[in-house]
């Protein structure tokens, strides 16, 4: 295995950090112009995708 | 089988033999040394596990308690003659000699009952068991099995060139990277899961080797190239024929089937982080050479274990991009694994909540055994409820596949770039 479960290991709980923080964000944030449930969801699941686009469009 | 059987027996009543004329040669000694006692001690109770193997039916085991013996007998031997034994230790000797010789005419005697079942049939691809792989340098399993394959099917290959290609970093090589690479150099090659073991022995009667994914001891997950099998009288598979860089270095290993099962059935055992990788029963089927293709191809992963794909494969391609300094293979393993988040987040809480499904079905179920009214009505509550559990888990499932799978597709396209530009 190597390196390999260090790396995979690292990446499960960056990716579940990532999410969490992603989620939290976007759920708590005092700028969210509308529709927070909608872009809850679609970070959920297009993850960084659903943020930056949040980042663009969903923000006052 | 039966010349394995018959080097056995031979083996066993000259080391019978042996031990008889070893007793009777050492005359006239008042005491042994309690060492010697305990190696031949060791020696008997080797040899008894042994042929007790050998009557179980466990070939494998057999092999391995063979070895054991052997140098048990020689420590034994070793020992015994810079010391002289007494008269009652060499009575012991001759006694233990006749038992041994007894036992072994017993086990190998025509029409005894208990016989072990012998392979009477054997299929195997030439060209594998006895091919010559240099390890020398870096010597890891997916690379070894490819080479075993590339060569076994006419494509002459150096495993040091396959491993500067495909895994220079010397971590695990996830399923599409061995796929990829094999579609590549002129084989064509895709994944199975959850495969059986009638897809496999059909393969090797079509005259093509499989590799698959097994466990090696302890969760690790290796790669084998298996290139024939034996059967009994009734045409059940009773052993395997691997070349790896485990078991079958140097030359083929034969492996009971029953062993062979159980560690493909579970590659990666159950602890973490190795049960991250859900693969099962899994195995890259070959479906003969082809031209080599140009590219990478974007659709190279399994469905069901799209998520596990995706995370094995952006970790290799990350790490092989950057250690051979290819951009794109490197930019195509970012965006598996950064694409990829949703994805492996939805999989594995799916794996949690299956999990949690089977635990509570369990649960239910062993409250049923108990009986009575309140245990029946509690454990089939939570052996329904157990069972929306698990089917919620198998849609999270599905949808963290889906989502890596577009994932994969994502970065493949990306690593599929670079080779258009490099023309």
């Amino acid at each position: 295995m190597g390196i390999f479960a260090g790396l995979s290991t690292a990446y499960v709980m960056g990716a579940f950090a990532f999410q969490a923080i992603a989620l939290g964000f976007i759920g708590l944030d005092a700028r969210c112009q509308a529709r927070r449930m909608l872009w809850l969801l679609l970070t959920l699941f297009t993850g960084p995708v659903g943020l930056l686009v949040y980042f663009l469009k969903g923000r006052n | 089988m039966k010349k394995a059987k018959s080097v056995f027996r031979s083996w066993a009543v000259a080391a019978a033999m042996l031990m008889v004329l070893a007793g009777a040669n050492l005359a006239g000694a008042a005491s042994i040394p309690q060492e010697v006692e305990e190696l031949r001690l060791k020696y008997e109770r080797l040899y008894q596990q042994y042929t007790q193997a050998l009557s179980d039916a466990k070939s494998s085991a057999a092999a391995e308690l063979g070895k054991e013996v052997e140098v048990a007998k020689r420590r034994y031997e070793e020992a015994r003659k810079a010391l002289t034994p007494s008269q009652k230790t060499q009575e012991k000797i001759k006694e233990t000699a006749e038992t041994v010789k007894n036992t072994v005419d017993k086990l190998f005697s025509s029409g005894d009952k208990n016989e072990t079942p012998t392979a009477v049939a054997s299929k195997e691809l030439p060209g594998y068991s006895d091919f010559k792989i240099s390890i020398d340098g870096d010597n890891y399993c997916g690379q070894f099995a490819m080479t075993s394959v590339f060569n076994g099917m006419g494509i002459a290959k150096d495993p040091q060139k396959i491993y500067q290609d495909t895994n220079p970093a010397g971590i695990f090589t996830g399923p599409p990277t061995i796929v990829e690479y094999l579609n590549m150099n002129g084989i064509d090659a895709s994944q199975k899961h959850n495969a059986s073991l009638g897809d496999l022995t059909r393969k090797i009667d079509a005259g093509l080797p499989v590799v698959v994914l097994m466990n090696s001891g302890g969760g690790v997950p290796h790669w084998v190239n298996v290139y024939g099998y034996n059967t009994d009288a009734e045409g059940k598979v009773v052993s395997l024929k691997l070349r790896d860089s485990y078991w079958g270095t140097s030359k083929g290993y034969e492996m009971d089937v029953e062993r062979f099962k159980t560690a493909w059935n579970d590659p990666v055992g159950t602890k973490l982080p190795n049960s991250l990788l859900g693969y099962s029963n899994l195995m890259i089927d070959i479906k003969g050479t082809r031209e080599p293709a140009q590219s990478p191809s974007a659709l190279n992963f399994n469905f069901n274990t799209a998520m596990e794909d995706n995370m094995s494969s952006g970790i290799n391609d990350v790490v092989t991009g950057f250690k051979r300094i290819a951009p794109m293979q490197l930019a195509g393993g970012i965006t598996k694994c950064v694409l990829g988040i949703p994805g492996t987040v939805l999989g594995v809480t799916a794996k949690g909540i299956n999990k949690l499904g089977d635990m509570t079905v369990d649960w239910g179920k062993s409250r049923l055994d108990k009986g009575g009214f309140g245990n029946t009505l509690l454990g089939g509550t939570a052996v329904v409820g157990g069972s929306v559990v698990k089917a919620v888990g198998y849609v999270a499932k599905a949808s963290g596949n889906l989502l890596s799978g577009v994932a994969t597709m994502a970065g493949n396209f990306t690593k599929k770039l670079g080779y258009v530009f490099a023309r």
